[in-house]
C-alpha cells in the first residue's frame, strides 16, 4: 500500500551526520517556484573589534536583501554582495588614467619592444598615450601585450557576500547564515501504470529537484515545501488556470507533515545537490489503486464539423485513503503507461496535476481515442435574433470503431442567457448555467446519434 | 509486485550508513534496446543492461543513453533499493575547465610569431569564466588572448566531477553483491514517425491499391542497434517537451575591445538548439526510391511476416516491426504496415462557395477541385485504422508510366469513416459565380442587443462548365453555419450540415444553378 517514505526516515538518518556538520552544515528548503531558503551553519573564528567575513561559496543567484547572519555576541554592521566580476575588459576599464606597460612583438623578427603607456579611455576600444603619441590599442594588428601591475580592488572572480561585523569576544564559534536564492526548484513527477482490464492503477511519485544556482551544496539536509507561495520576487506571479485535473477537491487529513498551510517533505538522508544537477527521490508508491477510463467530448459552440473529431479519454482515480493512497499530491506531471501485448509498459500520455489534497477525485487526461469520434451537424438554427429568441437544432453522431461498447460523457457549452433543451433524443441533465451534459452509450462497431434542440431567449 | 513498481526505494532497506563513499559502477551501454516511437518527436526507449553491483551503496552510471533523453521521466526497473536518481549536466568543457581553475596555477604557453620561440610560464588564474586574468606572481597581471600572440593555457589535471556528457545515474543500495539485470526506461526526443501512403489508382478508375509505410527518422545523435521497434498511432496529451533547460555556458570573447573592433563582432559558438523533424521532407526524397526500399527490406529479411503488425494499446494502435532493426543516428527508415488491393473509391469535382467572401468581385470562371472519396470500410476493400499522414496518389498513363497526380493528408482515421482527399485543380471543369441580387436589411432591435444588425438576402447563380468529352459529377457546396437556402433551381441536400448540390454536367456542356440565400452579416 502507499507510503510516504521520506518523512518516516528522517529521524533515523540525521544522527549519523555530525562528522560533516563541523565544517559546514547546510539545510536547504526548496519551494516550487524557483526559490530556496539556505541555512548555512559553520564555525567562524571571530576577532575582537570590527572585521569582515567573506563567504565565497554562497549561491551565485542569492537574493542579497534576504541575507541574515547570526552568532553569539556578534553585531552585524553592514552586508555587502559584490558582483563586480573581474574580467579582462574590467581590468582595462579600471586602468583608465593609469599607466600600464605594453609589449609589442614584431612578427617578422620576434623582437619585443616595451613601452609605458597611459590609458586615456576605454570605449569600444582603448586609446593610449605613449610618450607624446596617441594610439589605439592594437590598431596596427601587431601582437601587443598589456601588463598591469595589480588587480584593482573590489573586482572578484565570483560574486562574494561579505559581512562587516563587530564583536567583543574573540574565538571560534557557531554562526548561522541564512538567505534566499533563485536557481533551485522542485516538482513532483508521477508514473502511473494503468491496467484497463482490472481497473487498477499503480502510482508512484518522485520528487525532482533542480539546481542551476551556480553552486553545489555538499551533504545538505533538504526540505521541500509543496504549495504556491505568494512571491514578490517570482517572475511568474500570474497563475492562469485553464483546466483542472481535480474533479473534486478532497477533504482528508494526511499524515504528511505540514508547514503553515503547505505540505513539507524531507529527503530521507543528507545528499549532495550539485550544480547543474537534477535529482529525483521516490516519495509515493501506491499499488492497485482503483481507476477507470472515461471518454469525454466537449462542444464549445454550435457548428458543423467537416470531419469527425476524436473524443478524449482520461483515467480517473481518487487519492483517498479508501482507494489505497491517502496522501496529498504535490503539483507535477503525471506520465501514464499501459502494458502492451507483451506486458511491456508503453507511454500513453501525460497531464499536469496541480497541488491536490488527499481524498480528491482526479482525472488525468491521457489523449485522444483513435476509434471514438464525434461529428456535429446543425440541422437548423435561427438566423440571428428574433423577437422571441433563437434556437439551434443539433445532430451529434458518436461513432465507435472498437469492438466493445463505450460511454462518452458529452457536454454542450456555449449556452448563455435563458435556455432550455427540448426534443432531446437521449436524456441529459443541466450541469451548470452554461453546460448541458449527456452520457452517450455507443455500441461496439456502432453509432449513436444524439439530437436535441436548444431554445433561448 | 509489478516490475515498474519495484523501483521505489524501500524505506526499510536504507541503513543509516551515511558518509561511506559509494562504489561507482559504470554501465557502458545497453545490451538490448526496444524503441517505441510516437508521432510527435518522442520515443520511449527501453534498455536492458547488466551491472555488477557491490554490497551496500553504489552509484550506477548509465552511459550511452540518448543525448535527447528526458531525464525526469526515467524509470529503472529491476533494482529495489534505489535511493535517488541524478542527472548531471555539469560538463567538462573549455568553460568549466577555466572556471574551475580559478585560484589555482596553470601554465601559460606563448609562441613568438617572429622567432617561433616557445615560452612557458606559471601563473595563477585570478578570474575565469568571464575571461581569463592571470597573475604571474612578480607584479605582472595580464589577460589571456588579448595580446594577439599565439597563447594558451595548459592545465595540470582535469577538475574532478566534470563529465563528458550529461549523465543519468542512480544511487542504489544492494543487500548483496552480484550481477543484476535491470531495465532502464526513458522518454527521448529527436525521433519521430509518420505514415506515408502510396495510392495507386487503376487505369480504368474506380479502384485503387493502397500501400502504407511507417517513415521513422532519428535526428538524435544516438544510434539504437538491433532494436525492437514499434510505433504508436494516436494523439497523446503532452504537457511539456520535457527538455531540461540546460544553459550551456560557453567561453566567450570577454577580452577588451582592440583596434577598431569590439567583441560583439565575433561570432558565437554553435548552438545546438531545437531538433526539428522533417519526416515529410524525408518522405519526399524517398518517393523515387520506394521500390529500392522494398528491395532492401526483402534482402535483409528472411522472415515470414514482412509488414509491421498492429495491436491495440488502450485507445491507440501500436505497430510492431517484426524483426530487429538498427535505428542509426541521422537516419530515416521505412517499413510497410499495410497493403490493400482494389479499394473502391469515387472521383468527383467540387466547388466550395462561401457567400460574401468576394461578393463584389468580377464574376470569373474558377477551376473545380478534384476530389477522391472513399469509405474506410471492409465492404469497400479497406476498413483499417489509418494513422495520420500524407498520401501520394499515383496513376499509370496509357504508356504504362506511373505519375504523381496529387498529394493529400489525412488525420487519424478510424474504421467506418469516410475520407475525402483534395488532389488539385481541374482544368476542364469550371464554375462562374454571379451574385445577381444582394440586399441588406437593417435590424434595429438586434443592433440594440449587440447582435448582427444586418440580414443579407441574395440571389446566387453558378454556371458550371465541362470541357471534357464525358459527363462529370460536380458537388456544389455553400459553407456557412447559419445560412438558409431557398428557391433553388436544382434539388439540394444537407451534407455535414451544409447545403450541397450534386450536379451532373454533360460532356462539353454546362448547367446553371440558381438559388437564394439568407444570412446574418
Amino acid at each position: 500500500m502507499a507510503r510516504s517514505s521520506l518523512a518516516l526516515l528522517s529521524s533515523v538518518l540525521l544522527a549519523a551526520t555530525s562528522a560533516f556538520a563541523q565544517a559546514q552544515d547546510l539545510t536547504i528548503t526548496i519551494y516550487n517556484d524557483d526559490i530556496a531558503l539556505v541555512r548555512d551553519v559553520r564555525e567562524i573564528a571571530f576577532e575582537t573589534g570590527r572585521s569582515v567575513v567573506e563567504f565565497k561559496d554562497v549561491s551565485a543567484l542569492i537574493l542579497p536583501q534576504t541575507v541574515a547572519l547570526s552568532a553569539d555576541d556578534v553585531t552585524v554592521l553592514e552586508q555587502n554582495f559584490d558582483y563586480d566580476l573581474l574580467s579582462p575588459a574590467k581590468l582595462l576599464e579600471k586602468a583608465v588614467g593609469q599607466r600600464v606597460r605594453i609589449v609589442r612583438t614584431n612578427p617578422g623578427n620576434g623582437a619585443e619592444t616595451s613601452e609605458i603607456a597611459e590609458v586615456l579611455s576605454v570605449n569600444d576600444g582603448a586609446v593610449l598615450k605613449i610618450g607624446e603619441r596617441i594610439e589605439i590599442l592594437r590598431d596596427d594588428g601587431l601582437p601587443t601585450r598589456v601588463i598591469f601591475d595589480k588587480v584593482p580592488p573590489n573586482l572578484r572572480a565570483r560574486p562574494t557576500l561579505s559581512v562587516d561585523l563587530q564583536t567583543k569576544t574573540a574565538g571560534t564559534r557557531r554562526a548561522e547564515l541564512r538567505y534566499l536564492t533563485n536557481g533551485m526548484q522542485w516538482k513532483a513527477d508521477y508514473v502511473g501504470v494503468f491496467d484497463e482490464k482490472n481497473e487498477r492503477l499503480d502510482f508512484q511519485g518522485w520528487i525532482t529537484l533542480m539546481n542551476h544556482s551556480g553552486t553545489s551544496y555538499p551533504d545538505a539536509r533538504a526540505y521541500l515545501v509543496a504549495g504556491d507561495l505568494n512571491l514578490v520576487t517570482s517572475a511568474s506571479s500570474w497563475r492562469g488556470r485553464t483546466r483542472s485535473t481535480q474533479r473534486s477537491a478532497g477533504t482528508e487529513a494526511s499524515p504528511q507533515a505540514t508547514l503553515a498551510d503547505y505540505y513539507l517533505y524531507e529527503l530521507p538522508q543528507r545528499t549532495t545537490i550539485s550544480d547543474r544537477q537534477t535529482k529525483q527521490v521516490a516519495f509515493i508508491d501506491a499499488g492497485g489503486v482503483h481507476a477507470s477510463k472515461i471518454y469525454r467530448y466537449v462542444a464549445n459552440y454550435f457548428s458543423n464539423m467537416e470531419s469527425p473529431e476524436s473524443a478524449t479519454f482520461a483515467v480517473e482515480f481518487s487519492n483517498a485513503k479508501a482507494s489505497g493512497m491517502g496522501l496529498p499530491l504535490p503539483a507535477g506531471i503525471v506520465r501514464m503507461y499501459a502494458r502492451d501485448s507483451q506486458a511491456k509498459a508503453q507511454f500513453i500520455g501525460e497531464d499536469l496535476l496541480e497541488h491536490t489534497p488527499a481524498g480528491s477525485h482526479i482525472a488525468i487526461d491521457v489523449g485522444e481515442a483513435f476509434d471514438v469520434t464525434v461529428q456535429a451537424q446543425i440541422r437548423d438554427a435561427s438566423q440571428g435574433a428574433f423577437w422571441n429568441g433563437g434556437f439551434a437544432s443539433m445532430h451529434y453522431a458518436f461513432r465507435n470503431a472498437r469492438k466493445e461498447p463505450v460511454r462518452v460523457v458529452f457536454e454542450q457549452h456555449g449556452l448563455g442567457l435563458d435556455w432550455e433543451v427540448e426534443e432531446e433524443s437521449l436524456k441529459g441533465a443541466k450541469r451548470d448555467a452554461f453546460t448541458y451534459r449527456w452520457e452517450v452509450d455507443v455500441p461496439g462497431n456502432g453509432e449513436t446519434v444524439l439530437t436535441f434542440k436548444i431554445d433561448w431567449d | 509486485m509489478t516490475p515498474l513498481r519495484a523501483l521505489a526505494p524501500l524505506a526499510a532497506l536504507l541503513p543509516a550508513l551515511v558518509g561511506a563513499e559509494p562504489a561507482s559502477v559504470v554501465s557502458p551501454a545497453p545490451e538490448h534496446v526496444a524503441l517505441t516511437i510516437y508521432g510527435d518527436d518522442l520515443a520511449l526507449v527501453r534498455e536492458t543492461r547488466t551491472v555488477e553491483l557491490p554490497e551496500g551503496f553504489a552509484i550506477v552510471e548509465f552511459r550511452g543513453v540518448s543525448d535527447a533523453i528526458v531525464p525526469r521521466a526515467a524509470i529503472v526497473e529491476g533494482i529495489d533499493g534505489i535511493v535517488e536518481r541524478n542527472f548531471d549536466y555539469d560538463l567538462l568543457s573549455p568553460y568549466s575547465l577555466v572556471s574551475e581553475a580559478v585560484g589555482s596555477e596553470v601554465t601559460l604557453v606563448r609562441t613568438n610569431p617572429g622567432t617561433g620561440a616557445v615560452t612557458h610560464e606559471r601563473a595563477r588564474v585570478v578570474s575565469g569564466g568571464e575571461g581569463v586574468v592571470l597573475d604571474f606572481g612578480d607584479g605582472r597581471i595580464e589577460a589571456l588572448e588579448c595580446s594577439g600572440l599565439p597563447e594558451g593555457l595548459v592545465f595540470d589535471a582535469p577538475p574532478p566531477g566534470l563529465r563528458a556528457e550529461p549523465t543519468l545515474s542512480a544511487r542504489v543500495h544492494s543487500k548483496r553483491a552480484g550481477r543484476q539485470e535491470l531495465t532502464l526506461v526513458y522518454l527521448a526526443h529527436g525521433i519521430a514517425w509518420r505514415a506515408d501512403y502510396i495510392v495507386r489508382v487503376a487505369q480504368d478508375g474506380g479502384r485503387f491499391d493502397l500501400e502504407a509505410w511507417i517513415t521513422l527518422a532519428n535526428e538524435s545523435a544516438t544510434s539504437f542497434p538491433d532494436a525492437h521497434v514499434a510505433v504508436v498511432a494516436g494523439e497523446l496529451n503532452r504537457q511539456d517537451d520535457g527538455r531540461e533547460i540546460i544553459p550551456r555556458a560557453q567561453l566567450e570573447d570577454h577580452c577588451w575591445a582592440w583596434g577598431r573592433r569590439w567583441p560583439g563582432f565575433w561570432s558565437r559558438g554553435f548552438d545546438k538548439s531545437d531538433i526539428r523533424m522533417s519526416v515529410s521532407a524525408l518522405a519526399e526524397e524517398s518517393i523515387g526510391g520506394i521500390e529500392e526500399i522494398i528491395v532492401t527490406a526483402n534482402k535483409r529479411a528472411e522472415v515470414t511476416v514482412t509488414e509491421a503488425q498492429r495491436e491495440a494499446l488502450l485507445d491507440y494502435y501500436l505497430y510492431r516491426v517484426p524483426w530487429e532493426t538498427t535505428v542509426a543516428a541521422q537516419q530515416s527508415k521505412q517499413v510497410r504496415f499495410l497493403t490493400k488491393r482494389g479499394v473502391r473509391f469515387e472521383h468527383f469535382y467540387s466547388f466550395a462557395d462561401f457567400y460574401g467572401q468576394d461578393a463584389s468581385a468580377e464574376p470569373e470562371p474558377e477551376p473545380a477541385s478534384i476530389y477522391l472519396r472513399f469509405f474506410n470500410r471492409k465492404r469497400d476493400g479497406l476498413g483499417e485504422p489509418l494513422p495520420e499522414g500524407d498520401l501520394r496518389i499515383m496513376q499509370a498513363t496509357a504508356q504504362g508510366e506511373t505519375l504523381l497526380v496529387g498529394e493529400a493528408s489525412i488525420d487519424n482515421t478510424a474504421e467506418d469513416l469516410p475520407v475525402e482527399l483534395e488532389l488539385g485543380q481541374a482544368v476542364d471543369v469550371q464554375d462562374r459565380v454571379t451574385i445577381t441580387e444582394h440586399r441588406e436589411r437593417p435590424r434595429l432591435l438586434s443592433a440594440l442587443r449587440g447582435e448582427p444588425a444586418v440580414m443579407i438576402q441574395a440571389r446566387v447563380e453558378h454556371e458550371l462548365t465541362n470541357a471534357k468529352p464525358v459527363a462529370v459529377t460536380v458537388e456544389l457546396r455553400q459553407w456557412g453555419d447559419r445560412l438558409r437556402v431557398s428557391g433553388a433551381s436544382h434539388p439540394w441536400a444537407k451534407d455535414r450540415g451544409y447545403p450541397i448540390w450534386r450536379i451532373e454536367v454533360p460532356a462539353n456542356g454546362s448547367v446553371i444553378v440558381r438559388y437564394r440565400v439568407r444570412m446574418d452579416e
